[in-house]
């Protein structure tokens, strides 16, 4: 296992939100300096998001409405390969952050901008928020009961899904550097991200003049849903309706040889009964129980984890997926490592760091400011 | 312009989505992708017993349903296809001389597939020293799941993406469009590029184990680092936030036409009372601080549906952005290949398929300035490639593909 392979990059990060700052922490975690750009006077507040998303990475502060700041901010990105950025365009003109600039004193700046919708376009300077993104990149509207209200995802996949394809964007990008030496602009949309991870919806307007819509996924022939057991859910997904599994899993013979359910077109006439005899019977069963016996036969079987189950997951464990890292203001907890595991390439996990903790190495060691130099910096609130 | 990837081969053994999906992203930017299929027809999506005919050109199978399928022609643009049957021993000996000239491998079998054919990652590794595999099983290359199979909702609900959405007080809700795959995907080819740039550094290759699981549990990090700070197991809260309101999903006039609206600032809000015209109830005391929006948020949500259900779901959006509040059209699949704000940004392609017809597919959402994304080849045919990729790449001569055939090594 050699060292971690970028660790010859030097990364800018700025306002960049969840979607950005996912991206500079897996570049973080493969190796890249990843300097977090913070305001002065920025607190550490704690919160799982900040804890989770600035691993490996170092901060400083700086004033980007202050002269100063701003001449420090130009002479950092001037020995940056990769500024990661979540301004959209009217605020990059209010903060004076301007492409054509930036590039001038580094051509071979790449800079990476992951925003709601783009750098482009009508819908530019719109806000977003994670519910908006996942709305208006089409995933809202497919989620829910049929009849009901669309309904949001608990969590920012948005955001995730945007941070991902700005990591791709990025190492594309200095792929492409590699080549002609130059840098370049990614820009990222949350909506189009979102609106590039479909299936069906798309195509079936275009193909069959149909609309995809709630409770979503289409086609099954067989039940397909959630589940009570005694202790949580089950998803099954008994897509080939494995009777004989069933009949296994309940202890109930009489069930293989039900003819209502053996024959698949006969099955969609008493789906429902058969929808029943599983939520009666599953009911007396534990989740993991019932995940198990169906991995045993190759049925498609998913139990609904909790925080709880998945931190004392057996499997996760076993790959040592968690790594543990104690942080100053919190203690030891577990974080979930790089799910990519590469046979030759090592990655780093420290904790988050304070606002302003690398300010010292970066003004003074890297940029020769002295002591004295420093201390007046944050007199004028520069840093 | 060169692309990023160009000079990159990689031998896609994708199926259904999160393979093939990794795939694409690497053909979109210049890599030569061949896909290697069996002959019996893409049953990832033309399997009788589970298709779904809306996903074909006027809902007709046709002679040849493996090559219109929209899914997989969405899947699958811009990659060649060779059908090779990889459990025969001349297709095997095939598939090595094509690993012999390639860079990367990507397959998303459970892992007993590809050491069953012979053809695991120790084997192709003797064949081609510096081979890159990606394989993203379910649930990793090792451990007590290793051979469990999963499905794109079932890997989620196992990884703790299901128990996070749901309406309040009831139990969890599977989402409508399953992301996990594109999750997985996504962190493959990521890694995929770091194995590049260590290739080129290092000159080795290397095999990366992913479990599509762990990428989905990554996505839920910071849920999880609450849990530990807080000892609290996360409550699902339907479309509502611990510290935005209004935040919700309201009816607008047509069927099935909605927003979502989300406030998370007093100057949000004032933009939104603003838009509605400053109605009377909006300077109800209840109403007035985020502490008392959040209390009696169904009665906000009641107010703002009422007036939402008179206009239209673009109208609200755009009156809303225009007052400074988030606020987006919740759109369904045709919106979207019509949305003016999408086709402005190239994002909505366009590409003729000889027996699917001309169709507008999702484009590519990594924007690059200087070297974006081509799209010039539509998904291929099955074993479209067959005879151009033995002759040119391989250097088989005719009798010699003859003989595979009569083998039954290629389709």
């Amino acid at each position: 296992m050699s060292e971690a392979t970028l660790k010859n990059l030097r990364i800018l990060e700025l306002n960049a939100g969840i979607a950005g700052a996912y991206c500079a922490k897996i570049l973080a975690q493969r190796g890249a300096e990843v300097i977090k750009l913070e305001a002065p006077g920025s607190k550490f507040n704690g919160s799982a998001e900040n804890l989770y998303l600035d691993t490996a990475k170092k901060s400083i502060t700086i004033n980007l409405r202050n002269e100063m700041g701003i001449g420090m901010f130009q002479r950092l990105v001037s020995m940056t390969d990769v500024l990661i950025e979540g301004c959209n365009p009217s605020e990059k003109s209010e903060i004076g952050l301007d492409a054509n600039s930036l590039t001038q004193n580094n051509p071979r700046l790449v800079i990476t901008s992951v925003t709601g919708f783009g750098q482009t376009g009508p819908y530019s300077n719109y806000k977003d928020t994670p519910m908006v993104s996942y709305a208006m990149g089409g995933q809202m509207y497919l989620c829910g009961d049929a009849e009901g209200t669309p309904l949001n995802s608990g969590l920012a996949v948005s955001e995730y899904i945007s941070g991902l394809y700005a990591f791709i964007g990025t190492l594309l990008a200095l792929e492409a550097r590699e080549k002609n030496g130059r840098g370049q602009q990614v820009d990222i949309s949350k909506m189009e991200c979102l609106a590039a991870s479909h299936q069906y919806t798309l195509t079936w307007p275009e193909y069959s003049n149909s609309i995809l819509s709630r409770p979503g996924w289409p086609g099954d022939h067989a039940p397909q849903s959630l589940f009570r057991c005694k202790d949580g859910y089950v998803n099954l997904r008994l897509q080939n309706a494995d009777i004989a599994f069933l009949s296994y899993l309940f202890d109930m013979p009489e069930v293989a040889s039900d003819e209502r359910f053996a024959a698949t077109h006969e099955r969609a006439n008493h789906m429902k009964e058969l929808e029943k005899l599983i939520t009666d019977k599953i009911i007396n069963i534990g989740k993991k129980d019932v995940f198990r016996k169906a991995g045993e036969w190759r049925e498609i079987c998913g139990f609904v984890a909790t925080p709880a189950d998945l931190l004392t997951n057996e499997q996760y464990n076993e790959r040592e997926y968690w790594t543990k890292i104690n942080h100053g203001m919190t203690g030891v907890m577990s974080y979930s490592g790089m799910p990519a595991k590469m046979s030759e390439c090592a990655w780093l996990s420290s904790g988050a760091p304070l606002p302003g903790e690398n300010n010292q190495e970066i003004y003074c060691d890297r940029l020769g400011l002295t002591w004295q130099e420093l201390k007046q910096m944050q007199e004028w609130s520069v840093i | 312009m060169m692309l990023p990837l160009e000079g990159i081969r990689v031998i896609d053994l994708g199926r259904v989505w999160a393979g093939p999906l990794a795939a694409l992203i690497l053909a979109d930017f210049g890599a030569e992708v061949i896909k290697v299929e069996t002959m019996s027809g893409r049953g990832d999506f033309t399997n009788p017993e589970t298709i779904v005919v809306e996903d074909f050109p006027e809902k007709e199978l046709g002679s040849h349903p493996w090559n219109r399928s929209g899914i997989f022609n969405d899947l699958n643009r811009n990659k060649k296809s060779l059908t090779l049957d990889l459990s025969n021993p001349a297709g095997k000996d095939v598939f090595k001389k094509l690993v012999a000239v390639s860079d990367v491998v990507i397959d998303n079998y459970t892992p007993r597939v590809m050491i069953n054919f012979g053809l695991d990652y120790g084997v192709l590794k003797a064949v081609k020293p510096n081979i890159i595999m990606l394989s993203m099983p379910a649930y990793g290359m090792s451990g007590h799941y290793r051979d469990i199979p999963g499905f794109g909702n079932t890997i989620e609900s196992v990884a703790g993406i299901t128990n996070l959405t749901g309406y309040a007080g009831e139990a969890p809700h599977l989402p409508g469009m399953i992301t996990g795959d594109v999750i997985a995907a996504l962190h493959g080819v990521s890694a995929l590029l770091v194995a590049l740039q260590h290739r080129r550094l290092t000159e080795t290759g290397q095999h990366i184990d992913l479990s599509q699981a762990e990428a989905q549990t990554s996505i839920i990090g910071k849920e999880l680092i609450e849990y530990q700070l807080t000892k609290q197991e996360p409550e699902r809260i339907g479309n509502n936030h611990p510290c935005m309101s209004p935040h919700g999903c309201y009816k607008c006039s047509g069927e099935d036409k909605w927003v979502a609206i989300a406030v998370a600032s007093e100057v949000e809000w004032e933009g939104l009372c603003k838009a509605m015209g400053n109605p009377d109830w909006t300077n109800e005391a209840r109403f007035s601080t985020l502490t008392q929006r959040l209390r009696h948020q169904k009665d906000l949500d009641k107010f703002i549906s009422k007036w939402t259900e008179k206009m239209e779901h673009i109208e609200v959006m755009e009156l809303l952005q225009f007052h400074g509040v988030p606020c987006g059209a919740l759109f369904n699949g045709r919106e979207l290949l019509d949305n003016e704000h999408l086709k402005q940004r190239g994002f909505i392609i366009e590409i003729p398929h000889p027996e699917a017809g001309v169709h507008r597919y999702a484009g590519t959402p990594v924007k690059l300035s200087e070297t974006p994304a081509q799209f010039y080849l539509p998904a291929p045919l099955l074993g479209e490639h067959n005879q151009i990729i033995l002759k040119q790449l391989l250097n088989f001569n005719d009798d010699e593909i003859n003989e595979l055939i009569r083998l039954k090594a290629l389709g």
